[in-house]
């Protein structure tokens, strides 16, 4: 790619997993609460980075100042976003020199089938980050977790379906997600 | 306007025409093919075939025809002139070029229309895609509360293979063959086999004794009837001293002789009062000292002694006779209250005897048919089959000890029959529901199954689905697609200009009174030359189909029908009236050009449009005015007309140009021009 640009390695979830994700925004707009989508989808990608060996252990932070997940020396901020770009405004420098590495995994919400990506964030945190077919230079795609958090979002989604997607509440989505993973 | 300059594309290039700002009115004569169109051509599309010039404040040259905005409704050709009209709103729509604008406001939205319709880019993904994730959605609506995994499929699977004594290979890798296998693992019902075969059979064994025991023992109610019966005999033999030797019937019968006897004897008291009574009243009438035999013991005697005898007598029965009598009398009744008693035993004896006859009799019936429905078959519940054999012994003893009439015994092994009859039935219920409670889990584990395996097959079908969304084509479109929306929104907001544009210019041409009282000067003056034509009056009005806006003084005659000259002069008046409002509205018309307006007409009707445009005053049309023409004739009475209006006439004749088809040969040949100062009165 020209112009400081490179290609971004977005990727699809399995189309039953984006069905089910589908439904769970279709579920939160009828409530009048399309907000609430991020944090089903957070508990989810909690879950599944769970599943992940590298990430085991990891845990859903819901505090503010601290990022979504966190796995020891690793911080993950989880977006649902419908746009191309994101701001990152507001403490994300602070937060993000707390941690050796730290990830932003986001879910392209106005493309169908959604689009799964996973962004090394620098030391130096952009003020704007684009998500769509190409990344800035400065920015990497971390292309194994992508692959792997794709992979096992798409299994724990699949496993809990319709009971997570039609639930009342994330905090609802939640409690479905840890009864039927357990393991 | 100064002058014009022809631009290289003009087919009379090159060529220029001067010092026109003294002239008001301009006429272009010259023979076909000598270039009038083409030095006109300027006015009416500006560029390369020329440009008109004006002068400003300071007498500098200044373009006119690029600022000039209503150019085409300026430019008056002759086939515009010669467009068939039918009413005054015709004319004045043409003559106001609303049509052309409106036809362009009417082509812009269909462009739009067209653009809308095209939805920009079409999407790639597969139709079957979205139909797949609605099944599938709906599959897994129904697995509700199981962890929709193929690890959990295949533990169901094992599970319940283990339970049918089958192998289940699991959903990898063939989930089609492993959904096809699901039926085989259906758990089997295990219940006590023969059970519910006889289920009916013992239920009305048990029925029917537990009827007896509810509603009374036959054998009893009989046996207590016959003890009463036989109470009642020996009582009354003993009351009456009767033998109860024969029973019942012959206790009957003594007691119906003693009655008789008793009836019998009160009968025969009855009669000897009678014949005392008749005595005494025989002896009465006789001498007492004659001898008469005593009545009783016939010795023979005094009747006076007799009467005595006889009324002691009578005095001694009259009390003690009585008394004897009475006693006799209550005996009947005592007898008759003894024979019902014994006759009421006596019925209820045989009610009872009947009754139990009946019973045993259906007692006999239900055993039979149970035994021959008890039969155990080959597969049957061993435990069941050695149940049923016993039950079938005792049975069978039953039905030899009592062929006859039932008794207490009968009854007492009937019930022992049926309590054995219960504790089969109820033994086998406790197995089969013991079998129930096993098998139920095994029941829905298996719905489960069948659930979970139809979802993880349409999961794998939807998965299958090749399709991945190229994200950077995606926002290329969204781009195009954006970029589209945008012209979508200038084409129609120019379509919507137009269409307002032509209503604009429709409603000032044609809703003021200006306009219309000009058309009708205008038309007016064609008295001489055409009354009818000089007899159309505007109608304003628009109450009526039938109501044009020009119509003739026949009101009979709703539809014009104008020759091709009338409609010259209709359209020239139309034409000259939207100018002349422009003009003076000061909408920056700053002439009016007609090109040859005398085509299609005859001699008279020429003269009469010379006529009629000659006399246009400034002050009707007040800006300059270019007629081109190749009749010498028509021009001078144009110009004859127009000085005496008050114009300051040029005329300009031209001669042929040069042809020969070489471009530098091309030119405008001006042969003379002549100028005429205004004639006043």
């Amino acid at each position: 790619m020209s112009d400081g640009l490179k290609e971004s390695t977005m990727i699809q979830l399995s189309h039953a997993a984006d069905a089910l994700l589908d439904r769970c925004l279709a579920c939160c707009n009828e409530r009048h609460a399309p907000q609430s989508f991020g944090s089903f989808f957070q508990h989810a990608v909690a879950q599944a980075l769970g599943c992940i060996d590298r990430y085991r252990g990891c845990y859903a932070n819901p505090g503010a100042g601290q990022p979504d997940v966190i796995a020891g020396d690793t911080g993950f901020e989880v977006k649902t976003h419908m746009g191309v770009s994101i701001e990152l405004t507001g403490n994300y420098a602070a937060i993000r020199s707390q941690y050796a590495r730290f990830r932003l995994i986001f879910l392209r919400t106005d493309l169908r089938p959604f689009q799964l990506g996973v962004l090394e964030v620098p030391a130096t945190v952009p003020r704007r980050i684009n998500l769509g077919a190409t990344v800035a230079e400065g920015l990497t795609v971390d292309a194994d977790l992508e692959m792997q958090l794709g992979n096992e979002l798409s299994a724990t989604l699949e496993a809990v379906g319709t009971d997570w997607s039609d639930a009342q509440s994330p905090d609802q989505a939640r409690e479905v997600l840890q009864h039927l993973l357990r393991r | 306007m100064a002058k014009v300059v022809l631009g290289k594309d003009n087919p009379v290039f090159p060529g220029t025409l001067t010092d026109l700002q003294d002239a008001d009115f301009i006429i272009i004569l010259g023979p076909n093919g000598s270039g009038k169109t083409s030095l006109l051509s300027p006015f009416r599309k500006p560029g390369s075939m020329g440009r008109v010039y004006g002068l400003d404040a300071d007498h500098r040259a200044e373009e006119l025809t690029s600022s000039t905005q209503y150019q085409s409704l300026a430019f008056i050709a002759s086939q515009a002139l010669m467009e068939k009209v039918q009413n005054l709103r015709d004319a004045i729509a043409l003559a106001s070029n609303s049509p052309r604008v409106q036809q362009e406001s009417t082509v812009l939205q269909l462009c739009v229309r067209q653009l809308e319709s095209s939805g920009g880019p079409q999407s790639d993904e597969p139709p079957i895609l979205r139909q797949l994730q609605r099944t599938y959605l709906d599959l897994d609506a129904r697995c509700g509360g199981i962890r929709r995994t193929t690890e959990t499929y295949n533990a169901l699977g094992r599970k319940l293979a283990s339970a049918c004594g089958r192998h289940w290979n699991g959903f990898e890798p063939r989930p089609d063959l492993a959904v096809s296998l699901e039926a085989s693992l259906v758990p089997a019902f295990a219940g006590v086999r023969g059970f519910q075969e006889c289920a009916v059979s013992l239920q009305r064994l048990i029925g029917f004794a537990r009827d007896t025991d509810t509603f009374g023992s036959p054998a009893q109610r009989l046996r207590s009837a016959h003890e009463q019966l036989a109470r009642a005999v020996d009582e009354l033999c003993t009351r009456y001293r009767l033998t109860s030797a024969g029973g019942c019937p012959a206790v009957v019968s003594q007691l119906e002789h003693q009655k008789q006897v008793t009836q019998e004897l009160i009968d025969a008291k009855d009669r000897l009062s009678a014949c005392r009574r008749a005595a005494l009243k025989y002896l009465a009438g006789i001498s007492q000292e004659s001898r008469a035999p005593c009545p009783v013991c016939e010795q023979d005697m005094h009747v006076s002694q007799v009467l005595t005898r006889l009324s002691e007598q009578g005095q001694h029965e009259g009390s003690g006779a009585d008394q004897e009598t009475a006693g006799l009398r209550a005996l009947i009744v005592e007898i008759d209250r003894s024979l019902h008693l014994l006759q009421s035993r006596s019925a209820d004896h045989a009610r009872c005897l009947q009754n139990a006859l009946e019973h045993s009799e259906k007692s006999k019936q239900i055993l039979q048919s149970v035994l021959s429905r008890l039969t155990p078959a080959d597969g049957w519940d061993p435990w069941f089959c050695d149940a049923l054999a016993d039950l079938r012994v005792e049975i069978e003893r039953w039905l030899v000890a009592h062929s006859d009439a039932t008794t207490a015994e009968a009854e007492r092994q009937f019930g022992q029959i049926a309590t054995l009859a219960g504790g089969i039935d109820d033994e086998g219920q406790l197995r089969e529901r013991r079998l129930r409670n096993d098998h139920e889990p095994l029941l829905r584990d298996f719905d489960q199954f069948q659930r979970l395996g139809c979802l993880l097959r349409a999961r794998h079908e939807l998965n299958a689905v090749v399709y991945r969304l190229d994200v950077g084509r995606h926002e290329a479109d969204l781009r195009r697609r954006q970029q589209l929306a945008r012209w979508t929104q200038l084409i129609a907001r120019m379509a919507e200009e137009r269409r307002v544009q032509a209503e604009t210019d429709r409603s000032q041409a044609l809703d003021t009174p200006e306009a219309q009282g000009a058309f009708q000067r205008l038309v007016t003056r064609f008295e001489e030359v055409d009354p009818w034509l000089a007899g159309l009056r505007y109608d304003g009005s628009e109450d009526g189909r039938k109501n044009p806006y020009l119509r003739s003084v026949d009101p009979g005659e709703s539809v014009l029908k104008l020759s091709e000259g009338q409609t010259v002069v209709v359209n020239l008046g139309a034409a000259l009236t939207v100018a002349g409002v422009l003009a003076r509205a000061g909408s920056g018309v700053p002439w009016v050009v007609l090109d040859e307006p005398t085509n299609a007409l005859d001699q008279t009707s020429s003269n009469a449009v010379a006529e009629y445009l000659g006399s246009v005053t400034m002050r009707e049309l007040p800006c300059q005015i270019f007629v081109s023409t190749f009749d010498e004739g028509f021009a001078i009475r144009l110009r004859e007309r127009a000085t005496r209006a008050g114009r300051t006439v040029r005329l300009v004749r031209l001669n042929y140009h040069e042809r020969g088809g070489i471009p530098s040969e091309r030119r405008l040949r001006i042969a003379g021009i002549e100028t005429y100062p205004p004639q006043h009165p």
